[in-house]
């Protein structure tokens, strides 16, 4: 049944006119600037690295990233995402392998397996699979609207988003199968799942942090990693060690306090230019914007975040097809939590995970996925808009 | 139901926001100023700039102490390739012990000095070897110039160029300077990447004493060759200008380098002129002579009939020679003049111990003169209520009280200075004021006349001096037995006191010799010393004649 109303939507037509008009502008716009925001940071924080040699390397390649993204993106947003609802095993096997594969040949810092080094750039496996997830565990979902009042089928969906999530966290990337963690709730949020359940899943949730953090160790099992534990400690209280990751918490705390109200002016952050802040272009670019433009800088930041997702949500919520309001529920819940997860971190109310800062942290996986799926949400947007042209219009006028 | 998801969705976004923004917020406004110090203590460094200590300068501008920039050879032993190569290669240039050199290099330390404020050419030795690990940095030295020239005078510094001994530590924070500071932007591995602001530092002005380093100089020569032909155990002298109490020269023999302070041994680095008390003898009668004469109770003529010997109580007070008549008849001038101990305790005994108690504490024999010089004593003498006869019959011939050399010149400058008493000093900058009155004008005056006879007739001639006439006093002293309350029989303090020209002095000279060997009476010991120093300090001071002899 679902199959039927989504092969009717399939079949309207599209004419470049229609896509145009249907476009969601603002969407694009917001992804476009918060991209220029991140670009101008990165510009500021990596400018005077002499490692770097080249002051420009940094924005090139995130420059690069940027136009893989927006081909990929607007490819996607040509395609009627419908499709994808029938390519969802293959899709879904393809992530599986990809992230299997890459735990095997991947490489990365400190005997982690993260990336998989192709002629051209290295693929980042986990951020690929964010957006894979989305689109299939939508599709799964999509596909058990019906049976969304069994617990059962709530289960085979967690089994479902657990492979992929153990994948990433194999890696070891805490941080991104934490990401795993927060589309499924999104999507289930969207999806409809009974409130019951949904306490369910949490208590549950709850109860294996306890045992994983508690329980286990006692037993002498140790899931998380010696640094991942030492990190929920430390953000617990930074001043447990002032030199690893407690140093990161303080100086990125300080960087973002000596910002004050306006910042200390673009390219004129003391902490960032003299290396007191570290990882300043990737996951504490957030600090960068504090120290150098201030309070009215996160403002600002925060703003276009809201706006970006209320694009999200809004297209989520004007889909006429499930898999499309799932789709963006997906994006919505990755964005919100990297977002709530990233800038919590900085500034000192969320432990250090190394999640990066969506659209604005330097690094072009992150970037070419959030585009891609920028792209999706366009081709949701576009077909729910041209269904109502089409029926206002009838064909053959 | 879709559209009802979507807006909890949404509230709790909105939630999640203004979390993340009252955060901020509270970072960036409330603890604003708290992070903003933090900031700032990590990437602005406030650096010292040491300053040039000042130079001590002579009455004339000639440098007695300067700081000079030295190398100091430093290692960081962790960035050391070979310690042991290293070791061997660096303990020769600078006279380091080599074993002592290599422990060293062997540590786990950042920092170690291998040589401080080593000689120039040796920090270039060093630097030729160029063994990475061994580096140089300036630091100040102190120089002394003149070399042995007044040592226990001009002290010394430590290692960090801090006053420890002599007019380096009275003036140690004169001399100091203000040292300025200088904020540096520095990275997260400290290097200085920018100076945002400098406060330049202030050195201090020269210190310029009234010292006369040729004076000084001739002094110390006069001394060496009376120590060495009287086989002397010390022999001291002050040269004084009466006027206003600035010390031209003040040096104690044997002697050593000033830049070799620290070395020298413990008994030859004490300022005795000012640390150490002496019992002055016969050159204190002038005190009994001033109060007897300020009391009206004698003139220089008042005449005495003297007995050889005078019984106080259960002391019998003789003169020092023996060939005394049985009876003598004596000018209260003659007494002084033959620094007749008889005559003196006779007038002292007349005048009361009050007053000549009182006079004791007008000429300052009591408390420290105050001279700018560290690790000044007072006198000592016994309080007025435990006198008994044979106190009041020894205090005055300058026995049973110990005074100081710089007391004693103090003294005989303010007879000099018409009576007006000035505090001795060695800087300019402690320049008294008016002085104390201890006496008239007029007895001031018959005093001078009185010594004038002392050098013409009396005990005095040995300090004649041509061309000039001359008005001092001898001063000879049984020591008091180390660690026992017996005179010596063998150790005396043979003394003169002297001023030049005796009408109108210019300059006040006293000379000590401790432990002369063979003859002892301040007569023959130390008037020669006297007549030595004095020649030379009227010559090169230009003091005009005032005398056809």
């Amino acid at each position: 049944m679902v199959l039927e109303r989504a092969t009717a939507f399939r079949r309207t037509s599209l004419s470049p006119g229609v896509f145009f008009r249907s476009f969601d502008w603002l969407l694009f716009l917001t992804a476009l600037v918060l991209t220029g925001y991140g670009m101008a940071m990165i510009y500021s924080a990596t400018h005077g690295d002499s490692s770097a040699g080249d002051a420009l390397v940094y924005v090139r390649n995130q420059l690069v990233g940027l136009g893989l993204g927006l081909v990929a993106g607007i490819g996607l947003s040509l395609l009627d995402f419908e499709r994808l609802l029938g390519w969802q095993k293959y899709i879904y096997g393809f992530m599986v392998l990809l992230l299997v594969v890459t735990l095997f040949i991947g490489s990365g810092r400190n005997d982690a397996h993260r990336w998989i080094a192709l002629p051209f750039f290295d693929l980042q496996s986990a951020e690929l699979a964010k957006l894979l997830l989305i689109v299939t565990l939508s599709a799964f979902l999509a596909e058990g609207l019906e049976l969304r009042g069994r617990f059962r089928y709530v289960l085979l969906a967690v089994g479902y988003v657990a492979v992929p999530t153990l994948l990433v966290y194999l890696e070891p990337d805490l941080g991104t199968s934490l990401v795993l963690v927060a589309i499924l709730v999104a999507t289930l949020l969207a999806w409809g799942i009974r409130w019951g359940h949904l306490a369910a899943l949490a208590g549950a949730g709850v109860a294996m942090m306890v045992l994983v953090l508690r329980g286990l160790p006692a037993l002498g099992i140790n899931l998380l990693k010696e640094y991942q534990v030492q990190r929920l400690l430390v953000f617990l209280n930074p001043e447990r060690d002032l030199t690893g990751e407690g140093y990161q918490l303080m100086q990125s705390r300080i960087a973002v306090a000596s910002g004050m109200y306006t910042g200390k002016g673009y390219m004129q952050g003391t902490q960032t230019h003299l290396n007191f802040l570290p990882e300043h272009h990737t996951d504490f670019i957030f600090a960068v914007i504090g120290e150098e433009l201030g309070f009215v800088g996160a403002i600002l930041l925060l703003a276009l975040y809201l706006l970006l997702i209320w694009r999200v949500l809004r297209i989520a919520g004007r889909s006429k097809s499930m898999y499309g309001t799932l789709i963006g529920a997906g994006v919505a819940g990755a964005i919100v939590f990297q977002v709530f997860v990233n800038v919590g971190m900085t500034i000192g109310i969320m432990p250090v995970t190394g999640i990066p800062l969506p659209l604005l942290s330097y690094g072009s996986a992150s970037l070419v996925v959030f585009w891609m799926a920028i792209g999706l949400l366009e081709s949701i947007q576009v077909r729910s808009l041209a269904a109502q042209f089409n029926k206002r219009i009838p064909p053959g006028v | 139901m879709r559209n009802r998801r979507l807006l909890i969705t949404a509230v709790l976004l909105l939630l999640c926001v203004t979390g993340l923004l009252a955060r901020a917020f509270y970072l960036q406004v409330v603890l604003a100023a708290e992070y903003t110090e933090r900031a700032e203590e990590q990437h602005i460094e406030v650096q010292t700039v040491s300053v040039k200590r000042a130079s001590i300068l002579d009455r004339e501008g000639a440098e007695l102490a300067l700081s000079v920039s030295v190398p100091s050879i430093c290692a960081d032993p962790t960035q050391l390739e070979d310690p042991a190569a290293a070791a061997a290669a660096v303990a020769p240039l600078t006279g380091v012990n080599q074993a002592e050199l290599l422990e060293l290099f062997s540590s786990d330390e950042h920092f170690c000095f291998v040589g401080r404020k080593v000689a120039a050419e040796v920090g270039e030795k060093v630097a030729a070897l160029s063994l990475p690990g061994v580096y140089q940095i300036t630091e100040e030295k102190r120089v002394y110039p003149q070399g042995p020239l007044a040592p226990q005078l001009l002290g010394f510094v430590g290692t960090e160029n801090k006053g420890l001994a002599g007019l380096e530590l009275t003036y140690e924070e004169r001399l100091q300077g203000t040292e300025g500071s200088r904020r540096v932007l520095v990275d997260e591995k400290g290097r200085g990447l920018e100076v945002l602001s400098e406060e330049a530092p202030r050195q201090a002005d020269a210190l310029t004493l009234t010292l006369d380093k040729d004076i000084q100089y001739a002094v110390e020569q006069i001394l060496a060759e009376v120590v060495e032909s009287e086989g002397a155990k010390r022999a001291s002298a002050i040269v004084m200008d009466p006027d206003d109490g600035g010390i031209l020269a003040l040096a104690t023999t044997p002697s050593f380098d000033t830049n070799e302070y620290a070395n020298a041994p413990q008994d030859a680095q004490r300022n005795v002129l000012v640390t150490d008390q002496y019992e002055p003898g016969s050159t204190f009668k002038v005190v009994l002579m001033a109060a007897a004469l300020e009391n009206g109770l004698v003139t220089p003529d008042s005449s005495f009939t003297l007995p050889a010997e005078l019984p106080v109580k259960d002391v019998v007070i003789r003169e020092a020679h023996e060939d005394v008549p049985y009876q003598r008849v004596m000018t209260t001038t003659d007494i002084l003049a033959q620094s007749s101990n008889v005559g003196t305790v006779t007038i002292a005994l007349d005048l009361g111990r009050e007053k000549l108690v009182d006079m004791i504490q007008k000429f300052g024999f009591t408390c420290r003169t105050g001279i700018d010089l560290p690790g000044e004593v007072a006198g000592t003498m016994l309080p007025l209520e435990q006198w008994n006869w044979g106190t009041a019959a020894s205090v005055p011939i300058g026995q049973g009280i110990s005074v100081t050399a710089i007391q004693m010149i103090a003294a005989y400058a303010a007879i000099a200075n018409d009576g007006i008493l000035m505090q001795p000093h060695l800087s300019q900058e402690a320049r008294p004021g008016m002085g104390v009155e201890v006496m008239s004008q007029t007895v001031a005056r018959q005093l001078r006349d009185m010594l004038r006879k002392v050098v013409e007739e009396g005990t005095g001639t040995s300090a004649k001096l041509a061309g000039y006439t001359v008005a001092g006093k001898t001063g000879t002293a049984q020591k008091v037995e180390e660690n026992s309350a017996v005179y010596s029989q063998d150790k005396y303090v043979a003394s003169f006191v002297g001023m030049i020209p005796a009408d109108d002095p210019e300059i006040v000279v006293l000379a000590i010799v401790d432990e002369p060997q063979e003859a002892y009476f301040g007569s023959e010991v130390a008037a020669p010393v006297f007549a030595r120093i004095a020649d030379f300090t009227v010559k090169h001071l230009g003091i005009v004649p005032d005398s056809a002899d």
